[in-house]
């Protein structure tokens, strides 16, 4: 069987499954979710990229081509390599939705949304690829909603935002296919406009905050930071495929400045956030700032997004299971082995410690990326740099001052943990 | 023996349709979607609305095709009426006193317009689409704002769908009136690309982004409005209870507002 199917189908069944028969016992879909992920992964592994079919005829899911209804799926070493890290990300949200559950459509709709947006980053031509993300779009609803009655703005604004992504890009994926070279800076706008509502960039973020707040902390690692890290590889494999996009400079400037507004806006906000899950939410927004502004660097800003995304999937996943072992017990759902303990110190030292590498504060995780990018930005323009590098400090500051024991009192000043709770 | 009209006969009946008429009944559908709160108008003119929409597309596709954009778009609502019926069309249980109904809906403030009675929200819901209707028909038909390869008269349906489809986006966080202001939206933006790509493989693909978008609709409506989301107390009942006994609902307030705006 081809290679690229791998991915693409491979999750489809297990899901199915899951769905239908473990989803009221969450440690029992958690380790399922987890062993599926981790299998198909090692499976995808062994798969040689980019070699044809007839020298890798001895595997199972050998070559890197498919071919149907007059179009292709193509498993570049990129991409490859960027499925490798979504699987084994999925894998280990799986594996600590077991200790902490998610609510039970985080597994079956977490592996089945691996499909579309396998399918997504390996279609040719790219149009095909702007509705493979909308359908995982529509996967990662439930996730977010999560069953909870009344409040669906969070999942709401979710959905519209991304799926008004798609339009743009179609018709920026008709004109690049088609050769429409007098339509040229229409290109540029269009697809600056898609891969800005892609990735959530300012001033099309307004989805970040509220499922921060309303998604569970690990439902928010996927949609926050795994998921985009299919978003940004599919906007590199435009680029890559239409070195065109990037000529004239329009659409990097166009993206380096809503990169740099997102990063400032994000940090104003986060210096005025006194709740956790908000200063998070910030932070994130700050971190989506770099990634733009790495992206709009062109091919020198590759390693730098992806080592940003690397640490926001780390950072994000140590702030949020820090909230988890911040909140009490009661504010946890029933069935998970972590569910009636309850750990406020170790958990605001990880959260503190995940919100200060998402800031990409020294001596963390995210540092390395962030400096990346501020040196990309600086070499591009001295200005974009030094906004982003006065972002970076100022959501370190953020942080800071929201770990300071005298504003922590101000915070818990006649509340009770609440603002802590998912 | 009697013989069945096929896709051809029908779309010969209805000529005097096609064209300009269709794109103004588009419009007015759209107008409607936006305007009138009540779901059964909504599902309604959005079904009206797919038949203009299938009989503009015969202009740019293969009319079979067009017949299955028609089809897809009125299984989409088949989709949204069950869903709408199953949630008592978005209205409190019939069975609750004025006074639980007015606690858990509080009802808006109404102006007097002669002798009608409106709510605020309903008069700035129809200002804004008179506005924007009026833009569109000063607009969509002149030639500077025409678009690319696109007949005269899908120009004006275009932005009808498009521009209104946006507008009823974002008035509100309603998941069904969200949604078919969205699949609004999705239809004036298909009309355009169909012009441009005619392959049967994105008529597919798009006809599976749609019913997609719709089952997500549904799923949100629902859970917007079960039993259990109809008696959890939102941020308006939840501020009225810590009046009443002098708690603090500040810190112990929900997660965030109905509009989705997270106070936490």
């Amino acid at each position: 069987m081809p290679g690229p199917l791998l991915p693409i189908l491979g999750p489809l069944l297990p899901a199915l499954l899951i769905f239908l028969g473990l989803r009221r016992w969450p440690i029992a879909a958690g380790i399922s979710g987890f062993l599926v992920t981790l299998l198909l992964r090692f499976m995808l592994a062994a798969v040689p990229p980019g070699a044809p079919r007839a020298a890798t005829g001895e595997y199972l899911f050998s070559g890197n081509e498919f071919h149907f209804l007059g179009r292709s799926l193509l498993l570049t070493e990129t991409l490859h390599s960027t499925l490798l890290l979504i699987f084994t990300g999925a894998a280990l949200l799986f594996l600590l939705s077991a200790l902490w559950p998610q609510g039970p459509d985080f597994v079956p709709a977490g592996l089945a949304a691996l499909s579309p947006l396998s399918f997504a980053l390996q279609v040719e031509p790219f149009t095909f690829g702007a509705l493979g993300l909308l359908i995982a779009v529509a996967l990662a609803v439930p996730m977010i909603q999560s069953g909870k009655p009344r409040r669906t703005g969070a999942a709401f604004r979710y959905l519209s935002l991304l799926a008004l992504s798609v339009p743009p890009l179609l018709v920026a994926g008709w004109m690049l296919d088609s050769q429409q070279l007098v339509l040229a800076g229409s290109v540029r706008r269009l697809l600056a406009l898609g891969m800005l509502l892609l990735l959530a960039g300012f001033p099309f973020h307004l989805w970040i905050r509220p499922v921060l707040a309303q998604a569970r902390p690990l439902v928010a690692v996927y949609v926050l930071a795994l998921a985009p890290l299919a978003a940004i590889t599919f906007g590199w494999h435009l680029l890559g495929r239409y070195p065109t996009i990037q000529q004239g400079g329009q659409f990097n400037t166009l993206l380096a400045w809503s990169g740099a507004a997102s990063a400032l806006v994000a940090m104003f906000l986060a210096l005025d956030s006194r709740r956790p899950r908000r200063l998070l939410a910030y932070l994130l927004l700050a971190d989506v700032g770099a990634v733009i502004l790495a992206f709009s660097a062109g091919a020198a800003g590759i390693e730098a997004t992806t080592a940003i995304h690397v640490a926001r999937f780390a950072s994000l996943t140590l702030a949020c299971i820090g909230l988890m072992l911040w909140q009490p017990p009661s504010a946890m759902l029933p069935g998970g082995v972590l569910s009636s303990a309850s750990h406020p110190r170790w958990g605001r030292a990880l959260f503190i410690f995940g919100a200060l590498s998402l800031a990409g504060a020294p001596l963390t995780l995210g540092f390395a990326g962030r400096w990346a990018a501020v040196s990309i930005s600086v070499e591009r323009s001295f200005l974009l740099g030094l906004l982003l590098l006065l972002a970076t400090a100022g959501a370190s500051i953020a942080v800071i001052r929201a770990a300071l024991p005298g504003h922590d009192e101000a915070v818990a000043e006649g509340q009770n943990p609440r603002p802590l709770a998912g | 023996m009697l013989q069945f009209p096929t896709i051809f006969d029908w779309i010969e009946r209805l000529e005097m349709l096609r064209g300009l008429p269709a794109a103004y009944l588009a419009l007015l559908t759209a107008f409607l979607i936006v305007v009138v709160w009540d779901w059964r108008v909504t599902v309604l003119a959005l079904a009206v609305q797919y038949f203009a929409a299938g009989l503009l597309f015969v202009d740019v596709i293969d009319p079979r095709l067009a017949v299955v954009k028609l089809l897809v778009g009125w299984f989409i609502c088949l989709m949204l009426y069950f869903t709408a019926r199953q949630v008592n069309w978005g209205r409190l249980p019939d069975d609750l006193t004025p006074e639980e109904a007015a606690l858990l809906r509080p009802q808006e403030p109404q102006v007097q317009i002669g002798r009608f009675q409106l709510s605020r929200s309903a008069l700035v819901r129809l200002l804004l689409a008179l506005a924007v209707t009026v833009a569109i028909l000063l607009l969509g038909q002149r030639a500077a704002y025409r678009l690319p390869a696109v007949p005269a008269t899908l120009n004006l349906a275009i932005y009808a769908l498009g521009g209104l489809g946006l507008l009823g986006l974002s008035q509100t966080t309603e998941p069904l009136k969200a949604g078919a202001g969205l699949l609004t939206f999705m239809t004036g933006f298909e009309l355009f690309y169909n012009t441009l790509e005619q392959s049967a493989a994105m008529l597919v693909f798009l006809a599976a982004g749609n019913l997609a978008l719709t089952l997500v609709i549904s799923y949100l409506t629902q859970v917007r409005h079960t039993v259990p989301s109809i008696v959890t107390p939102g941020p308006a009942e939840e501020q009225l209870v810590a009046r009443t006994t002098g708690a603090d609902a500040g810190g112990a307030g929900p997660a965030e507002t109905d509009s989705g705006g997270a106070v936490n």
